[in-house]
Protein backbone atom coordinates (compact mmCIF):
# COMPACT_ATOMS: atom_id res chain seq x y z
CA UNK A 1 0.00 0.00 0.00
CA UNK A 2 2.90 2.55 0.51
CA UNK A 3 6.28 3.18 -0.73
CA UNK A 4 8.93 1.90 1.46
CA UNK A 5 10.65 4.41 4.39
CA UNK A 6 13.40 4.81 2.25
CA UNK A 7 11.99 5.89 -0.93
CA UNK A 8 11.10 8.96 1.08
CA UNK A 9 14.17 11.55 0.78
CA UNK A 10 15.18 12.46 4.53
CA UNK A 11 13.44 9.30 6.12
CA UNK A 12 16.51 7.88 7.34
CA UNK A 13 16.34 9.97 10.20
CA UNK A 14 13.12 10.54 10.53
CA UNK A 15 12.82 12.30 13.94
CA UNK A 16 15.99 14.19 15.83
CA UNK A 17 16.83 11.11 18.69
CA UNK A 18 15.03 12.59 21.71
CA UNK A 19 16.98 13.74 24.56
CA UNK A 20 16.41 11.60 28.10
CA UNK A 21 13.19 12.63 29.31
CA UNK A 22 13.62 15.61 31.85
CA UNK A 23 12.83 15.00 35.28
CA UNK A 24 12.11 18.55 36.54
CA UNK A 25 8.80 16.81 37.95
CA UNK A 26 8.05 14.34 40.64
CA UNK A 27 6.90 10.56 38.63
CA UNK A 28 2.94 10.89 38.25
CA UNK A 29 2.88 14.57 38.44
CA UNK A 30 0.73 15.86 35.56
CA UNK A 31 2.91 17.88 33.05
CA UNK A 32 1.12 20.06 30.70
CA UNK A 33 2.27 19.51 26.78
CA UNK A 34 3.14 21.91 24.63
CA UNK A 35 4.38 21.95 21.23
CA UNK A 36 7.81 22.92 20.96
CA UNK A 37 10.57 22.76 18.52
CA UNK A 38 7.96 20.94 16.36
CA UNK A 39 7.06 17.78 18.73
CA UNK A 40 4.12 17.49 21.46
CA UNK A 41 5.64 15.89 24.74
CA UNK A 42 3.22 14.75 27.63
CA UNK A 43 4.27 12.57 30.75
CA UNK A 44 1.97 11.34 33.17
CA UNK A 45 1.42 8.53 35.81
CA UNK A 46 0.86 5.04 34.82
CA UNK A 47 -2.88 4.36 35.66
CA UNK A 48 -6.16 3.63 34.07
CA UNK A 49 -8.02 7.01 35.04
CA UNK A 50 -5.12 9.09 32.88
CA UNK A 51 -6.41 7.08 29.56
CA UNK A 52 -8.88 10.08 28.51
CA UNK A 53 -6.01 12.66 28.69
CA UNK A 54 -3.89 10.57 26.85
CA UNK A 55 -6.76 10.53 24.07
CA UNK A 56 -7.19 14.00 24.24
CA UNK A 57 -3.56 14.71 24.17
CA UNK A 58 -3.36 12.80 20.58
CA UNK A 59 -6.40 14.64 18.88
CA UNK A 60 -4.54 18.10 20.00
CA UNK A 61 -1.60 16.94 18.27
CA UNK A 62 -3.52 15.06 15.67
CA UNK A 63 -5.03 18.41 15.13
CA UNK A 64 -1.63 20.37 15.30
CA UNK A 65 -0.18 18.19 12.44
CA UNK A 66 -3.47 17.49 10.40
CA UNK A 67 -3.18 13.89 10.52
CA UNK A 68 -6.59 13.05 8.62
CA UNK A 69 -9.25 11.64 10.38
CA UNK A 70 -9.11 7.66 10.29
CA UNK A 71 -6.08 7.91 10.90
CA UNK A 72 -6.59 9.60 13.96
CA UNK A 73 -8.88 6.43 14.92
CA UNK A 74 -6.04 4.12 13.85
CA UNK A 75 -3.46 6.52 15.90
CA UNK A 76 -5.57 6.96 19.09
CA UNK A 77 -6.72 3.43 19.17
CA UNK A 78 -3.02 1.97 18.72
CA UNK A 79 -1.83 4.46 21.52
CA UNK A 80 -4.60 3.82 24.07
CA UNK A 81 -3.44 -0.11 23.24
CA UNK A 82 0.14 0.25 24.18
CA UNK A 83 -0.59 2.38 27.07
CA UNK A 84 -3.08 0.09 28.26
CA UNK A 85 -0.44 -2.41 28.32
CA UNK A 86 1.94 -0.69 30.19
CA UNK A 87 -0.31 0.27 32.65
CA UNK A 88 -1.63 -3.46 33.32
CA UNK A 89 1.53 -5.04 32.50
CA UNK A 90 4.57 -3.23 32.47
CA UNK A 91 3.55 -1.15 36.08
CA UNK A 92 1.94 -4.39 37.03
CA UNK A 93 -1.17 -1.85 37.84
CA UNK A 94 0.81 -0.12 40.45
CA UNK A 95 0.31 3.20 39.62
CA UNK A 96 3.47 4.21 40.22
CA UNK A 97 5.63 4.78 36.86
CA UNK A 98 5.80 7.05 34.72
CA UNK A 99 4.85 7.17 31.10
CA UNK A 100 6.16 9.50 28.55
CA UNK A 101 4.96 10.14 25.00
CA UNK A 102 6.35 12.10 22.54
CA UNK A 103 4.75 12.44 18.76
CA UNK A 104 6.10 14.32 15.98
CA UNK A 105 5.91 15.05 12.30
CA UNK A 106 7.91 13.44 10.13
CA UNK A 107 8.48 14.53 6.50
CA UNK A 108 5.40 11.65 5.49
CA UNK A 109 4.52 10.42 8.64
CA UNK A 110 2.99 10.85 12.32
CA UNK A 111 5.72 9.64 14.61
CA UNK A 112 4.76 9.01 18.30
CA UNK A 113 7.21 7.43 20.84
CA UNK A 114 6.27 6.26 24.46
CA UNK A 115 8.73 5.56 27.08
CA UNK A 116 7.90 3.66 30.02
CA UNK A 117 10.27 2.37 33.13
CA UNK A 118 8.69 -0.59 33.94
CA UNK A 119 9.03 -4.13 32.99
CA UNK A 120 10.21 -4.77 29.47
CA UNK A 121 7.82 -5.76 27.03
CA UNK A 122 7.95 -6.95 23.52
CA UNK A 123 5.42 -6.42 21.40
CA UNK A 124 6.90 -9.03 18.83
CA UNK A 125 6.73 -11.31 21.34
CA UNK A 126 3.14 -11.69 21.49
CA UNK A 127 1.64 -14.36 18.97
CA UNK A 128 -1.39 -12.73 17.24
CA UNK A 129 -4.58 -13.92 18.74
CA UNK A 130 -6.67 -17.00 17.15
CA UNK A 131 -10.07 -15.04 16.75
CA UNK A 132 -11.65 -18.34 16.23
CA UNK A 133 -11.15 -19.13 20.08
CA UNK A 134 -13.87 -18.36 22.65
CA UNK A 135 -13.13 -14.59 24.17
CA UNK A 136 -12.77 -15.92 27.73
CA UNK A 137 -9.83 -18.46 26.41
CA UNK A 138 -7.98 -15.70 24.76
CA UNK A 139 -5.24 -13.83 26.94
CA UNK A 140 -6.04 -9.97 27.65
CA UNK A 141 -3.77 -8.24 25.40
CA UNK A 142 -2.72 -10.17 22.09
CA UNK A 143 -5.79 -8.43 20.78
CA UNK A 144 -4.78 -5.07 21.16
CA UNK A 145 -0.90 -5.43 20.10
CA UNK A 146 -2.44 -7.26 16.91
CA UNK A 147 -4.88 -3.86 16.52
CA UNK A 148 -1.30 -1.73 16.83
CA UNK A 149 0.32 -3.77 14.53
CA UNK A 150 -2.98 -3.83 11.90
CA UNK A 151 -3.53 0.10 12.31
CA UNK A 152 0.12 1.45 12.25
CA UNK A 153 2.74 1.20 9.62
CA UNK A 154 5.42 0.40 11.57
CA UNK A 155 6.24 -0.18 15.18
CA UNK A 156 9.67 -0.94 17.10
CA UNK A 157 10.23 -1.59 20.62
CA UNK A 158 13.82 -0.94 22.24
CA UNK A 159 14.82 -1.94 25.97
CA UNK A 160 17.96 -0.24 27.14
CA UNK A 161 19.35 1.05 30.32
CA UNK A 162 15.70 0.47 32.28
CA UNK A 163 13.97 1.96 29.23
CA UNK A 164 11.51 0.63 27.35
CA UNK A 165 10.76 2.73 24.10
CA UNK A 166 7.75 2.16 22.03
CA UNK A 167 8.04 3.86 18.26
CA UNK A 168 4.93 3.51 16.38
CA UNK A 169 5.09 5.45 12.98
CA UNK A 170 1.30 6.11 11.02
CA UNK A 171 2.28 7.39 7.24
CA UNK A 172 0.11 10.35 6.07
CA UNK A 173 -2.94 9.21 3.89
CA UNK A 174 -1.47 9.75 -0.68
CA UNK A 175 -5.34 10.97 -0.95
CA UNK A 176 -5.25 13.84 1.91
CA UNK A 177 -4.34 16.31 -0.48
CA UNK A 178 -6.52 15.35 -3.46
CA UNK A 179 -9.76 17.21 -3.97
CA UNK A 180 -12.01 14.43 -2.85
CA UNK A 181 -9.68 13.35 -0.15
CA UNK A 182 -10.99 12.49 2.85
CA UNK B 1 -1.14 26.05 22.00
CA UNK B 2 -0.72 24.54 25.18
CA UNK B 3 -2.39 21.37 25.98
CA UNK B 4 -4.40 21.90 29.24
CA UNK B 5 -4.65 18.35 29.95
CA UNK B 6 -6.90 18.92 32.72
CA UNK B 7 -9.60 20.09 30.80
CA UNK B 8 -9.26 18.12 27.55
CA UNK B 9 -9.48 15.03 29.84
CA UNK B 10 -13.72 15.76 29.65
CA UNK B 11 -13.58 13.05 26.99
CA UNK B 12 -15.89 10.27 28.02
CA UNK B 13 -18.58 7.22 27.13
CA UNK B 14 -22.05 9.27 26.61
CA UNK B 15 -25.42 7.34 26.43
CA UNK B 16 -28.56 8.12 24.75
CA UNK B 17 -31.61 6.47 25.13
CA UNK B 18 -35.24 5.94 23.05
CA UNK B 19 -37.55 3.58 23.15
CA UNK B 20 -39.36 2.58 19.84
CA UNK B 21 -41.35 -0.32 19.38
CA UNK B 22 -40.98 -1.87 22.64
CA UNK B 23 -36.84 -1.76 22.14
CA UNK B 24 -34.66 0.16 24.01
CA UNK B 25 -32.44 2.18 21.62
CA UNK B 26 -29.09 2.59 23.06
CA UNK B 27 -26.79 5.61 21.14
CA UNK B 28 -22.92 5.15 22.24
CA UNK B 29 -20.82 8.72 21.75
CA UNK B 30 -17.51 9.88 23.04
CA UNK B 31 -14.68 6.98 23.89
CA UNK B 32 -15.38 3.33 24.47
CA UNK B 33 -11.13 2.82 25.99
CA UNK B 34 -10.20 0.71 29.01
CA UNK B 35 -11.57 3.50 31.88
CA UNK B 36 -14.79 3.88 30.26
CA UNK B 37 -15.79 0.50 28.71
CA UNK B 38 -17.17 -0.97 32.06
CA UNK B 39 -19.76 1.89 31.71
CA UNK B 40 -21.29 0.25 29.20
CA UNK B 41 -21.62 -3.05 30.95
CA UNK B 42 -22.79 -0.98 34.32
CA UNK B 43 -25.17 0.74 31.69
CA UNK B 44 -26.73 -2.28 29.91
CA UNK B 45 -27.08 -4.05 33.20
CA UNK B 46 -29.07 -1.48 35.33
CA UNK B 47 -31.73 -1.52 31.99
CA UNK B 48 -31.48 -5.23 32.27
CA UNK B 49 -32.86 -4.90 35.92
CA UNK B 50 -35.45 -2.17 34.88
CA UNK B 51 -37.02 -5.03 32.85
CA UNK B 52 -35.78 -4.13 29.57
CA UNK B 53 -35.42 -7.22 27.40
CA UNK B 54 -35.13 -6.13 23.44
CA UNK B 55 -31.65 -3.63 22.65
CA UNK B 56 -30.55 -1.84 19.66
CA UNK B 57 -27.09 -0.21 20.35
CA UNK B 58 -26.05 2.47 18.00
CA UNK B 59 -22.35 3.04 17.45
CA UNK B 60 -22.58 5.84 14.58
CA UNK B 61 -21.05 8.63 16.76
CA UNK B 62 -18.20 6.18 19.04
CA UNK B 63 -15.27 8.20 17.90
CA UNK B 64 -12.82 5.53 19.77
CA UNK B 65 -13.13 1.97 20.31
CA UNK B 66 -10.04 -0.18 21.78
CA UNK B 67 -10.02 -3.61 21.81
CA UNK B 68 -11.02 -3.43 25.77
CA UNK B 69 -14.53 -1.51 24.46
CA UNK B 70 -14.74 -4.18 21.72
CA UNK B 71 -14.01 -6.65 24.88
CA UNK B 72 -17.02 -5.58 26.70
CA UNK B 73 -19.17 -5.20 23.79
CA UNK B 74 -18.86 -8.94 23.05
CA UNK B 75 -18.84 -9.91 26.97
CA UNK B 76 -22.56 -7.89 26.98
CA UNK B 77 -23.75 -9.42 23.66
CA UNK B 78 -23.27 -12.90 25.01
CA UNK B 79 -24.84 -12.33 28.55
CA UNK B 80 -28.05 -11.13 26.93
CA UNK B 81 -27.87 -13.85 24.73
CA UNK B 82 -27.72 -16.41 27.61
CA UNK B 83 -30.60 -14.51 29.43
CA UNK B 84 -32.31 -15.56 26.30
CA UNK B 85 -32.81 -11.36 25.61
CA UNK B 86 -32.29 -9.80 22.27
CA UNK B 87 -29.84 -6.66 21.30
CA UNK B 88 -28.97 -5.45 17.72
CA UNK B 89 -25.58 -3.66 17.03
CA UNK B 90 -26.39 -0.62 14.32
CA UNK B 91 -22.80 0.77 13.22
CA UNK B 92 -22.81 2.57 9.81
CA UNK B 93 -19.37 4.22 11.44
CA UNK B 94 -16.30 2.66 9.03
CA UNK B 95 -13.40 3.31 12.03
CA UNK B 96 -15.82 0.99 13.94
CA UNK B 97 -16.56 -1.66 11.82
CA UNK B 98 -12.71 -1.50 11.25
CA UNK B 99 -11.93 -2.54 14.33
CA UNK B 100 -14.85 -5.34 14.12
CA UNK B 101 -13.19 -6.53 10.91
CA UNK B 102 -9.98 -6.70 12.34
CA UNK B 103 -10.59 -8.34 15.30
CA UNK B 104 -12.22 -11.04 13.01
CA UNK B 105 -15.59 -10.91 14.61
CA UNK B 106 -17.68 -8.45 11.64
CA UNK B 107 -20.78 -10.22 11.08
CA UNK B 108 -19.52 -13.54 12.56
CA UNK B 109 -19.53 -13.33 16.04
CA UNK B 110 -20.77 -9.74 15.83
CA UNK B 111 -23.66 -9.01 13.45
CA UNK B 112 -23.85 -5.09 12.60
CA UNK B 113 -26.59 -3.95 10.91
CA UNK B 114 -26.67 -0.69 8.78
CA UNK B 115 -29.89 1.62 10.77
CA UNK B 116 -32.34 0.67 12.96
CA UNK B 117 -34.62 0.58 10.38
CA UNK B 118 -32.99 -2.74 9.14
CA UNK B 119 -33.24 -4.28 12.59
CA UNK B 120 -37.15 -3.02 12.82
CA UNK B 121 -37.83 -4.77 9.44
CA UNK B 122 -36.18 -7.86 9.99
CA UNK B 123 -38.08 -11.18 9.28
CA UNK B 124 -39.72 -12.32 12.76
Amino acid sequence: MYDKAGDFPGQQAPMEQPQQPQRKHSPGEMVEAEPSDGYYELSLASKIDNIPVIIAFIVEAAGFFRLDKHSLFDVRVSVEEACTNIINYSYEDSEEGNIDILIEKGKCDFVVLIRNYGKPFDPDTVDTPDMSSPLEDRKIGGLGIYFMKQFMDKVSYEYKDGVGTLTMVKKYSTVKDSPNGI
Amino acid sequence: MRFDAKKDAESSLRFAYKKEKNTLIVSLSGSMDSLTAPEFTLAIDEKLSDGEDSFIVNLNDLEHLSSAGLRNILLVLKKIVSLGKKMFFVSSNEDVNRIFKTAGVYNSLLKVYESEDVVFNLPQ
